[in-house]
């Protein structure tokens, strides 16, 4: 695992290094910016989360401590009734002799709002006094009900009953109140004798249902309740449910937590529980916070930090990829540049921009390709000064040899006293000087050259008694072209020397020249002892002269291939077809251009 | 890949991803806001008697997200135009419809027609065949025999059962004579109009009574009337809860009411269509039902049934 991991890594680092200058800064500021924002979010989820709960546990104090005084409120107004009730009409007067229903009308009335009734017992259950109503219903009998035992029983407290119907008296039909009994053991003066009875001050259930439903907004995930100490429902926002059977409460455990919050599992759910008691009456409120509403909230925080944080990201990514373009740009350009360099184009426009350091970069750089072309031009001029010199010292070969067979031969006739032969042989010779000077220009015209090599012939003919004949077929379009002076007469000179020593007066050269697809040919054919391929090859490679062993002008078709090729490009110049026995044919391949054409092109530098 | 394409790429990437978060954080809250809208339609929809059935609609309604639109359907509407305002409201684009069947029989067609075009849920009564909706009510037949167990033996009894169009009425009176003998039955009445002179001509010591509706009607001809001497050495026993039944008992002159979980059957209607809409879940259900006296009507348990809450 250790090391695919390895493995891993070094491919991603490999392929990390490859990428190009804008991806990496691309992607490390996006790695590191993706790093900072995962963390910070990650961080203030957190935050948020808690202090939501902080927020909830407040928020919860708050309905808390608000209903439990509204409750207060209320009970201790309930309180005051009661002891108004006792302590100024009950206690006060004879109940034999008076009537204290008077008081209580006036206390009724006072506060009927939050009253439904108040009555007086004796310990019998006999009716002292009651307001509004008193009408006692036939089948009412208050020593069986709760609120008059419990008083009953523990004197000297005041009593707060469940939530119950009132069934004591008679109201309009129909009409039944929802009460919670207020009750108290009071003593009565009867008559100079204390008896015993009990006072019940029946509170409007409405008040404390309302008290508590303004705080219960219509949400299943926290809701606030009451019960008395022993678990017994006073108020629920579900309690229709509760009746119905088709919910539960946990009211019963939470009968038995002390004041504060308590976390509980009920029906499967985890709940956080706040529990208060109300004073005067052991009764509880119960804040109960599903824990499933943070995780809805929690999930939507989560969501939206995801939303802010991939926002942040792809705005980074896409800044990032600005940045680094703006950075790197000019870098690449440069790259380009050398590129282009390296494919050995020196003409390439340097890329010279961007920062300081990178336009000083390209300044230098194009200085150095400057002085690099300069430099590459240099080396090119004086290769073709040398390449020049080296024609020009292969021109000069030729000379010193065509001056020696004349003169001899020239020699020879006038010790024979041949002289117009002789005269004739110098006229030819002059001719030929002429020809060969051409004021030192290389390329001089077919005509020219043709004449030239007439004139070398005339001289050679005499030389060789007429060995062999020579005949001339040039076409006269062809004249004017230019070619490389002295190119016909070696390959004549080769002809005569291989081809017609050994012939005895029947040898023949024909000279043929003629345009053929855009270029100029000249053939020199002989009818001589012909070569072999090996010989043909060894004329142009320049190895013919060693391995024949015969004299000759000692320069060959090789340096006539050579120049033709070095002046006119590599597809001009010599080729050879020889047939052992049958003859040689050796053909100048020339193009079709003039003097004058030849001088423009080459601007004047090629002489 | 050129960089035009590769940004269009990521460019759609982009707002793909932005739908897509924008979908699930507003989605989340929308999905918890999601309503629903069901229409119930009852007969004679502003009773008294449907008030705690209302009340448990309404519960549920809050809870589920559900808006509740109450159509009425009279017992005299003909069965055309009963089966129209289904119609209306199917094509309204109701979610679903709750029915309380006003004729069994009549709408057993129709009703089993439309159960698989719309969810519907049939409160109280059912039809005669089988349909693809949910049927919430209290056991008819259990409440019907609930109540001959609490009546004397060998008494007189005399009925009105209500409409036999509903079936429910049917139940009942099919399980109040399981434990009573045929002779104990003087006569059978579907509504209080020739009551009285049934009772004159007939004497009976125990009426039943096993429809709300006309246990309200006959609570209003007995006080129009000034007929409580007529019954006063009658027994009676109902079906139903009111305010009215509640003071009577209150006062003695009725003697029993076999009270069904109004509250539990309108909550569970609306549940029910909210399941058959959700999951496709259908699934009957029964809610329980009280036996009510004079005696135990201000029992802690009975009389959160009965009183409702808050006056």
């Amino acid at each position: 695992m250790k090391r695919k991991f390895k493995g891993f890594m070094k491919h991603l680092i490999a392929y990390y290094s490859k990428r190009s200058l804008t991806l990496v800064i691309s992607m490390s500021f996006t790695l590191v910016a993706v790093l900072c924002v995962g963390i910070s979010s990650v961080v203030l989820a957190g935050y948020f989360s808690e202090k939501m709960e902080e927020e909830n546990a407040l928020n919860v104090n708050r309905v808390i401590s608000q209903v439990n005084n509204s409750i207060e409120t209320y009970v201790r107004g309930m309180m005051r009734i009661s002891d108004s009730i006792y302590y100024t009409a009950i206690k006060d007067i004879d109940i034999s002799k008076d009537s204290i229903a008077k008081e209580l009308n006036v206390l009724y009335e006072a506060n009927k709002d939050n009253l439904v009734s108040i009555a007086c017992y004796t310990k019998d259950g006999k009716l002292v006094a009651a307001t509004p109503v008193a009408t006692v219903k036939e089948n009412a009998d208050v020593t069986k009900q709760g609120w008059f035992v419990t008083a009953m029983n523990r004197v000297e407290n005041l009593h707060f009953s469940r939530p119950h119907v009132q069934n004591l008296f008679d109201y309009n039909p129909y009409r039944y109140y929802w009460v919670i009994s207020l009750s108290r053991a009071v003593i009565f003066n009867d008559n100079g004798q204390n008896e015993g009875g009990v006072l019940v001050v029946d509170m409007n259930y409405s008040g404390i249902e309302q008290v508590l439903r303004r705080m219960n907004l219509d949400d299943n995930k926290e809701y606030v309740y009451l019960m008395d100490g022993d678990g017994n429902i006073i108020y629920h926002p579900k309690h229709k449910l509760i009746n119905a059977g088709i919910m539960e409460e946990n009211n019963l455990s939470a009968a038995g937590y002390e004041d504060g919050s308590h976390d509980e599992e009920f029906q499967g759910e985890e709940r956080i529980v706040t529990v208060k008691t109300v004073g005067y009456t052991g009764w509880k409120i119960v804040y109960v916070v599903k824990r499933s509403s943070f995780e809805v909230a929690n999930t939507q925080i989560q969501w939206f930090v995801l939303f802010v944080v991939l926002i942040t990201m792809i705005l980074l990514v896409f800044v990032n990829q600005f940045i680094s373009l703006k950075v790197a740009k000019p870098i690449e350009d440069l790259d380009e540049s050398v590129k282009e360099l390296e494919k050995g184009n020196l003409d390439v426009d340097i890329y010279i921009g961007g920062t300081h350091e990178i336009k000083h970069l390209g300044q230098t750089l194009n200085t150095v390709v400057a002085r690099l072309r300069q430099l590459m031009e240099d080396v090119v001029r004086e290769q073709e000064e040398k390449r020049k010199s080296e024609l020009d010292a292969l021109q000069s070969q030729i000379n010193p040899h065509f001056l020696y067979n004349p003169l001899d031969a020239i020699v020879w006739m006038i010790e024979s006293e041949r002289y117009e032969e002789a005269i004739f042989m110098i006229t030819q010779l002059a001719s030929l000087f002429r020809i060969s000077l051409s004021k030192g220009r290389n390329v001089i015209s077919i005509e020219d050259e043709l004449t030239h090599a007439q004139n070398y012939m005339n001289i050679q003919k005499v030389r060789y008694r007429n060995k062999f004949q020579v005949e001339y077929h040039i076409e006269d379009s062809i004249r004017q072209y230019c070619t490389v002076k002295l190119v016909i007469q070696p390959i004549l000179e080769n002809a005569i020397y291989y081809g017609m020593e050994a012939m005895d007066g029947d040898g023949l050269i024909q000279v043929k020249g003629f345009e053929d697809n855009g270029k100029i040919q000249i053939h020199v054919i002989d009818n001589g002892l012909g070569m072999s391929s090996e010989q043909v090859e060894g004329l142009l490679s320049g190895t013919a002269k060693q391995a024949s062993g015969k004299k000759g002008s000692g320069v060959g078709l090789c340096n006539v291939h050579q120049r033709i090729r070095l002046r006119f490009g590599e597809e001009y110049g010599l080729k050879i077809t020889s047939v052992p026995d049958e003859g040689t044919d050796v053909c100048i391949c020339l193009p079709m251009l003039t003097c004058e054409e030849y001088y423009g092109k080459a601007g004047g530098k090629n002489d | 890949m050129t960089k035009s394409m590769r940004n269009t790429l990521l460019g759609g990437m982009f707002i793909l991803l932005m739908a897509f978060l924008l979908y699930r954080f507003w989605g989340m809250e929308m999905t918890d806001k999601r309503s629903y809208r069901i229409s119930v339609i009852l007969e004679d929809a502003s009773s008294e008697r449907w008030k705690l059935f209302k009340e448990g609609m309404e519960q549920a309604a809050t809870e589920y997200h559900v808006e509740l639109e109450i159509c009425n359907i009279n017992e005299e509407d003909e069965i055309s135009v009963q089966e129209e305002i289904i119609a209306v409201q199917r094509e309204n684009r109701a979610d679903g419809i709750i029915l309380d069947c006003a004729d069994s029989s009549a709408l057993n067609d129709y009703v089993r027609e439309n159960s698989s075009i719309i969810p519907m849920v049939l409160v109280e009564n059912d039809i005669n065949d089988s349909f693809s909706g949910s049927y919430v009510s209290a056991n008819n037949r259990e409440m019907g025999k609930g109540i001959s167990e609490c009546i004397q033996k060998e008494s007189k009894i005399g009925i009105i059962s209500g409409y036999t169009s509903r079936n429910s009425n049917l139940d009942r009176l099919a399980g109040f004579k399981e434990n009573i003998s045929e002779e104990q039955i003087k006569w059978v009445l579907q509504d209080t109009s020739e009551l009285a002179d049934y009772v004159k001509r007939y004497p009976v010591d125990t009426l039943v009574i096993l429809e709300n509706v006309v246990a309200d009607e006959f609570i209003e001809q007995m006080q129009e009337k000034n007929q409580e001497g007529l019954y006063r050495n009658t027994e009676i026993w109902v079906i139903g809860n009111s305010n009215k039944l509640v003071y009577f008992l209150d006062k003695g002159m009725i003697n029993g009411m076999v009270v069904p979980n109004e509250f539990g059957m309108g909550y569970k209607a609306v549940e029910s269509v909210v399941n058959i809409i959700h999951d496709n879940q259908v699934r009957d259900e029964e809610v329980s039902y009280t036996v009510i006296t004079r005696e135990n009507m201000y029992d802690s348990d009975i009389q959160r049934i009965i009183f409702p809450i808050v006056q």
